[in-house]
C-alpha cells in the first residue's frame, strides 16, 4: 500500500450568509430581530442563506506528491486549503493528515510594524511553527535570502514593502514540515526576487517526501511546480490527477476569454460584406484550440472567414492589430506585407497566421482585424476580442520570466 | 522514521468535543505562546523615551493622586494603615486585574489576523495577552518592596507564601471572565465600549481605595463573589495583621475563581470553531 499523506472523505463546508453578513454592534442585531422573526415565520431563511462552499470533496495525496489547487475565484480552493490548515472546521466530512503539518497563506503573518527585521523573523517563525533553536540555525540563511542586510535592526515599519516581503517570503520558505499548505504568496518583490523566489519553491517542492498542496491562479506557477492538480468547480472536484490534464480540463471549460460570442454579436462591423470573418481562435503548436498562451509559445490565430456572395472574393489582403486594454497599438500586420495577398478566395475557409514565438508579456489585449478584397474594405470589427497571456519561458532558459514593465519582449542575444 | 509519521497523525473533524483538550498540541506550541507574550512586552514600550520605566512610574503616579484625593482630602478611612501603601497594595491587585481582563478579551480582535491565517490552539490568545502583564508586576513588586520597608513592615513567611497564591486567584478571575468575553466581543463589538465603564465601575465596589471595614463588617459574602476584594483584604491584614486570616473565606474566593476559569474555558472551546467567520 502507498503512504498516504493527507485523505479527506466527503468533506463539506456549509456557510451561513446571515453569519457571515454579521453585526457588528448589538445595535444592528437588535434592529434585524423582527425581520429575523419574520423569515422564520414565512420560512423564507432556511432557503436562501446557506451555501456550500465545498460539497462532499473526497480525495487523497500521497506522500512527496507536489499538488496544484485550481479553479475559478469562489470555487472553493481557499475554504479547501483552509479546513487542512484547520483555520476553519469543516461542516461534514473528516481529513486524516500523516506528518507535520505547516500552512503559508499570507507572507509574513503576524509581523509587527514596531519590531525590528530580525525580531520579527523569530516572531514570524514562532507562528508558522518553527523552533528557537531551528530559527537559529537557519538564520544567517533567511537573512541572506531576503537581502535586507545592514536593515536587519531596524523596525519594519520603516522598511518599503517589497523589503517586508522579501524577509517574509525568506522566513516562510526556510520552513520545514512534512506537509507544506501554500497559498498563492509566490510573485512577490521586484523582478529578481520574484525569480530568486521561485527557483526556491522550486527547490523545496521537489525536495525527496515533501508533500506540498499549493493553490494559485497561475497556470505556469502550477505547471512548473505540481506534478499532479486538483480542479474544483463551485466545491466539487471536476478533475483531478496529473498536472498537464487537469490544467488543460480547466482551460477549455473554465476560462472564458469571449472571442466566439463578441464576435458573432458585434455591431461595429462596417465593410461591403464580400468576406465576413465568422470565427477567430488560437491555437496552440500542436494544432489544438488554446485559451492559454504563455510568452514566447508557439501559436497561430486563426480566422473563419466566408463569402456570402456568389461572386467569391478577390485579392482578399487580411489584417489584424494587437492593442493593450488601454487601447495602446502594440502590433499590426496585414497579409499584403509578405506579399501573401490571397487571389481567389474559396467559399469558406480558414486563414491561419503563425508566431512561432510569441513576444507579448503577460496581461490583456484585444485583438481586431480589417479585411480588404480588391482594395476596397469587406470586413472591420475593432479590437473586441479579448486574449490573455501568461508568463512564460520566453527566451527558453528555462525560467519563467515575469515582467511588468513592457508588454513586449524583444528576441535578441547580446554579444559579451 | 515510518513511527514518527504515524505519531504525527492529525484528523480533521467537524465538531470536537469541547471536554477532549489536546494537551500535547498545548505543549507543541508553547514556543508561539513564549513569543506572543515576548512581543506584547517588547511592543507595549517601544517608541517611548522612558522605556520599561513606565512599569514603576505608573503604578506610583496613581498612588500618589489617591493618596492627595482620597487619603488626604476624603480622609478616607485605612484601618490605619499609612495610605499610601493602602492604596498601592488595593491599586497593585487592581490593576493586574483590570489589565488581564481586558487585554483577554480583546484578545481574539488584536490577534485576529494571525488567527485567521494560522492554526493554533485558540484559547492561547487570550491566555499569552495576559503573561506579559505578570511580567510588569515585578518592578511593581520592588516598589512594594520598598514601600514595605519605608514604613517599617517586617516581612512574614506568610507574604512570600500568600501573595503569588493571590495573583493566581486573580488571573483566574480575569481569564475566566476574559474567556467568556473574548467570544462575545469578536461577535459583538460592543463590548469594547462597555467593558472600560464596567471594569471602573467594578473598581468602585471593590475595597482598592477603601477598607473593608468601611461598611461595619468585612464585606464577606462580596468577598466570595469577588476575588479581587479577597486578595486586596488578605494581602492588607496579613502585611498589617488588622485581621486574622479567615480561610473559609478564602476557599470560596478560590473556588468561585476556579469555577469561572473552568466554566469560560470550556465557553471559549465551545466557540472557537466559529471564530474565524467572525472575526
Amino acid at each position: 500500500m502507498k503512504n498516504i499523506s493527507i485523505e479527506a472523505k466527503n468533506l463539506s463546508k456549509q456557510y451561513n450568509l446571515n453569519l457571515t453578513n454579521d453585526y457588528d454592534t448589538l445595535r444592528d442585531m437588535i434592529s434585524d430581530i423582527p425581520k429575523k422573526i419574520k423569515d422564520r415565520l414565512t420560512g423564507k431563511e432556511n432557503l436562501n442563506n446557506k451555501f456550500w462552499a465545498l460539497d462532499k470533496v473526497s480525495f487523497k495525496i500521497e506522500r512527496g506528491d507536489v499538488v496544484g489547487l485550481i479553479g475559478r475565484n469562489g470555487a472553493g480552493k481557499s475554504t479547501l486549503l483552509k479546513i487542512l490548515a484547520r483555520i476553519i472546521t469543516p461542516t461534514t466530512g473528516i481529513v486524516k493528515m500523516n506528518g507535520k503539518v505547516a500552512s503559508i497563506l499570507e507572507v509574513g503573518t503576524g509581523f509587527h510594524p514596531e519590531l525590528t527585521g530580525r525580531e520579527n523573523v523569530y516572531l514570524n517563525g514562532a507562528i508558522l511553527g518553527m523552533k528557537r533553536s531551528e530559527i537559529n540555525k537557519k538564520f544567517k540563511s533567511i537573512v541572506e535570502f531576503s537581502e535586507i542586510g545592514r536593515f536587519l535592526d531596524v523596525p519594519v515599519k520603516r522598511y518599503s514593502s517589497g523589503m517586508q516581503v522579501r524577509l517574509a517570503f525568506s522566513v516562510a520558505s526556510h520552513l520545514e514540515a512534512e506537509i507544506l499548505l501554500i497559498d498563492e504568496v509566490l510573485a512577490v518583490g521586484d523582478l529578481g526576487f520574484r525569480k530568486k523566489s521561485l527557483e526556491k519553491m522550486q527547490a523545496i517542492a521537489s525536495e525527496e517526501g515533501r508533500t506540498i498542496v499549493f493553490v494559485s491562479h497561475s497556470m505556469p506557477s502550477v505547471q512548473s511546480l505540481c506534478k499532479k492538480a486538483i480542479l474544483l468547480e463551485e466545491g466539487k472536484i471536476v478533475a483531478s490527477g496529473e498536472v498537464d490534464m487537469v490544467i488543460g480540463n480547466y482551460i477549455d471549460n473554465y476560462v472564458s476569454s469571449g472571442i466566439t460570442p463578441t464576435l458573432s454579436k458585434t455591431t461595429t462591423r462596417t465593410g461591403s460584406g464580400a468576406i465576413r470573418i465568422i470565427d477567430f481562435w488560437i491555437e496552440n503548436e500542436k494544432g489544438n484550440k488554446t485559451k492559454f498562451i504563455k510568452s514566447g509559445d508557439e501559436i497561430s490565430f486563426v480566422f473563419k472567414f466566408i463569402c456570402p456572395k456568389v461572386r467569391t472574393a478577390k485579392k482578399v489582403d487580411l489584417g489584424f492589430s494587437v492593442k493593450s486594454i488601454t487601447g495602446q497599438p502594440l502590433f499590426l500586420h496585414y497579409m499584403s506585407y509578405t506579399n501573401q495577398v490571397v487571389e481567389k478566395c474559396p467559399r469558406e475557409g480558414k486563414f491561419k497566421f503563425k508566431i512561432p514565438k510569441f513576444a507579448l508579456a503577460s496581461g490583456k489585449y484585444t485583438l481586431g482585424f480589417r479585411v480588404t478584397s480588391e482594395g476596397v474594405e469587406a470586413d472591420h470589427v475593432q479590437g473586441v476580442n479579448e486574449f490573455e497571456v501568461e508568463d512564460g519561458d520566453f527566451y527558453k532558459t528555462g525560467i519563467i520570466l515575469q515582467q511588468r514593465h513592457s508588454p513586449i519582449f524583444v528576441d535578441g542575444i547580446w554579444n559579451t | 522514521m515510518e513511527k514518527k509519521v504515524i505519531s504525527n497523525t492529525i484528523t480533521i473533524r467537524p465538531k470536537k468535543s469541547i471536554l477532549k483538550i489536546d494537551w500535547r498540541e498545548f505543549w507543541q506550541t508553547k514556543e508561539l505562546f513564549y513569543y506572543l507574550t515576548w512581543r506584547d512586552i517588547k511592543v507595549r514600550y517601544k517608541q517611548t523615551v522612558l522605556g520599561i520605566l513606565w512599569i514603576v512610574i505608573r503604578p506610583l503616579f496613581s498612588m500618589v493622586i489617591f493618596t492627595i484625593v482620597f487619603g488626604n482630602f476624603s480622609k478616607i478611612p485605612s484601618d490605619n494603615i499609612p495610605y499610601p501603601i493602602f492604596v498601592f497594595i488595593g491599586l497593585l491587585f487592581w490593576n493586574f486585574f483590570s489589565q488581564t481582563l481586558s487585554s483577554a478579551s480583546n484578545s481574539l480582535i488584536s490577534d485576529s489576523n494571525i488567527i485567521k491565517k494560522i492554526y493554533f490552539p485558540r484559547i492561547m490568545s487570550p491566555i499569552s495577552s495576559t503573561f506579559s502583564f505578570m511580567v510588569d508586576l515585578i518592578p511593581t513588586f520592588v516598589i512594594l518592596a520598598g514601600l514595605l520597608i519605608y514604613y517599617k513592615v517586617p516581612p512574614t513567611f506568610e507574604m512570600f507564601l500568600l501573595l503569588p497564591l493571590l495573583l493566581i486567584l486573580i488571573l483566574l478571575t480575569s481569564l475566566g471572565l476574559g474567556f467568556f468575553l473574548a467570544p462575545i466581543n469578536a461577535r459583538f463589538r460592543d463590548i469594547r465600549h462597555i467593558l472600560p465603564h464596567m471594569i471602573q465601575l467594578g473598581m468602585y465596589l471593590t475595597p482598592v481605595i477603601y477598607p473593608t471595614s468601611l461598611f461595619g463588617g468585612s464585606m464577606k459574602q462580596i468577598r466570595i463573589f469577588n476575588p479581587v476584594a479577597e486578595a486586596i483584604e488578605v494581602s492588607r491584614s496579613v502585611f498589617f495583621h488588622t485581621r486574622p486570616f479567615d480561610l473559609n473565606t478564602f476557599l470560596l474566593s478560590f473556588t468561585f475563581a476556579l469555577f469561572l476559569f473552568i466554566t469560560g474555558f470550556l465557553y471559549f472551546r465551545s466557540k472557537e470553531d466559529n471564530l474565524v467567520d467572525i472575526l
